[in-house]
């Protein structure tokens, strides 16, 4: 790889004394009292007031009535998804997911983990094209998936980066079509959505919510996940199987499969240290975006857009588009990719390229589901209908697909809450010397 | 981004002098700097006995 610090284009910039990161943690001090509390108490296990307390807390502050602390929020995510088949299928045999031989809707732009559980379930993933508006599941390409598969019961969607997909429409179409919602808030805590006159928190607009506390997150408690709900009686179930679902009897009985999944008392401290700081680290994200946006926007590029009527994202992390005319050539192959440099372009690799020398951490965006090896022959639908198999040696098609268009266009920006002024506005000087 | 001490502090009953070499933010008590609010994030090195205040030396801590 080229030593881009060697390029002339990039003359009279100083490397970062420390790394830029993209999102790392932010501790704050309050952290260690409740760690330290759970130590000295001795409480280190999976039951202890911190997890009560953040539990009480993030219920409250979603508005929701019940929160339960899990390892993950995937762990989350899988509960979610198996409470949703059980609801929609009954319950499964010990060796079968809920999900056996059913089809499931799902965001394609996102993280894995928003749709493997899924496949934990024995379900196949059915991926809706993404929407430049937000860059979440486009509506459109929802209600065509419906048109095609008609039996489909449950949808998952993603708020990606911390911006709120277009709920509204998105529950006026699954509720035509009696399907329930899962909600992967993991990205997005914090963010607000209007779905109609009142504005809620993202965690609280499915009939299955997940939110997530890792590392890079938001708030962090190294690890962690919430499930979030109003029905006791999905909270209790999530309780029960996230240890083990073990029964009321003297030894150890089950009736169920069970999950090593409950939140630890230790990392809970953590995140109860951090509660306090969210709409901090919110307002720092958004200043972040703010002063990108403003910085870039003589480029052409643009930032990751949000529904400014009926949405406040947290910001979680920037990320830019580069204009179709003004991408310069990239190639990415399984595990590799090169790019060219042209004057007036760039590409989303040469400017992570060009970061990453001189001591930034940026991000592609995430590569699309129906793009993964893994989940290539899963059926993939866009605003045109089937998004398989629509050309051939003499049609050319139309090659709609936003997701990926995005992913070949996108790069997530350094995004830390303890990035400077003067380090971001380094950070968008190479972007800029990038597009000389 | 606002940051506290480690809540260790607060069990010092004595007056507290928190110093940073450059800075020195007195207290009444532990408590009370524990309470205390930096817009820097700071690590504490040493305690030293300062006649009937307990002096606290800390260090910005940088990721």
């Amino acid at each position: 790889m080229t030593d881009l610090r060697e390029d002339p284009r990039f003359k009279g910039i100083e490397p970062f004394d420390g790394k830029v990161w993209l999102s790392s943690p932010s501790m704050h001090g309050d952290e260690q009292r409740w760690v330290d509390e759970a130590l000295q108490t001795n409480w280190v296990t999976t039951a202890g007031s911190n997890i009560n307390e953040v539990e009480r807390q993030i219920a409250e502050y979603i508005g929701m009535k019940y929160a339960v602390g899990l390892s993950t929020g995937t762990a989350a995510l899988h509960m979610a998804t198996k409470l949703a088949g059980e609801r929609l299928y009954g319950q499964a045999r010990p060796n079968e997911g809920t999900l056996s031989g059913r089809r499931v809707f799902c965001s394609d732009l996102t993280f894995d983990a928003t749709i493997n559980p899924v496949a934990y379930e024995d379900g196949e993933a059915v991926f809706i094209d993404t929407e430049y508006d937000t860059w979440n599941m486009d509506p459109v390409a929802l209600e065509r998936a419906f048109e095609i598969y008609p039996d489909v019961r449950l949808v998952v969607v993603a708020h990606l980066y911390g911006t709120p997909c277009r709920m509204r429409e998105i529950r006026e179409i699954c509720d035509a079509h009696g399907a329930l919602i899962i909600e992967d808030a993991a990205e997005s805590l914090g963010a607000k959505y209007r779905p109609e006159d009142e504005w809620r928190e993202t965690g609280a607009l499915g009939d299955y919510n997940c939110i997530s506390f890792n590392g890079n997150k938001i708030i962090t408690g190294s690890g962690g996940g919430m499930f979030i709900t109003d029905s006791k009686e999905d909270a209790d179930k999530v309780r029960k199987w996230s240890t083990q679902s073990r029964e009321a009897a003297p030894w150890y009985q089950h009736e169920e499969i069970g999950y090593n999944y409950r939140m630890s008392n230790v990392i809970a401290g953590v995140i109860r240290g951090q509660i306090p700081y969210l709409r901090e680290h919110i307002e720092q994200k958004k200043a972040i975006y703010e002063r990108y946006k403003k910085g870039l926007a003589d480029l052409p590029v643009m930032m990751n857009p949000f529904d400014r009527e009926n949405s406040e994202p947290n910001f979680w992390l920037s990320c830019l588009l580069i204009d179709s005319e003004a991408l310069a050539p990239q190639v990415r192959g399984e595990q590799e990719v090169l790019w060219n440099h042209e004057p007036g372009k760039s590409s989303p690799t040469e400017i992570l390229d060009a970061i990453k020398a001189f001591g930034g951490e940026g991000r592609p965006i995430w590569k699309p589901m129906h793009m993964q090896p893994i989940y290539r022959i899963n059926p993939f639908v866009t605003v045109e209908g089937n998004g398989r198999g629509r050309t051939n040696a003499y049609i050319k098609g139309s090659g709609i697909d936003v997701g990926a268009d995005i992913f070949r266009r996108g790069l997530c920006l350094p995004s830390d809450n303890k990035m400077t002024e003067e380090q971001q506005d380094r950070i968008i000087e190479i972007i800029h010397r990038c597009f000389l | 981004m606002t940051y506290k001490l480690n809540p260790e502090i607060e069990k010092i009953i004595s007056p507290v002098v928190v110093t940073d070499g450059k800075n020195r933010w007195e207290f009444a008590n532990g408590r009370k700097a524990e309470e205390a609010v930096f817009d820097k994030q700071y690590n504490i090195t040493s305690y030293r006995a300062m006649g009937d205040t307990v002096e606290v030396s800390v260090e910005e801590f940088r990721v």
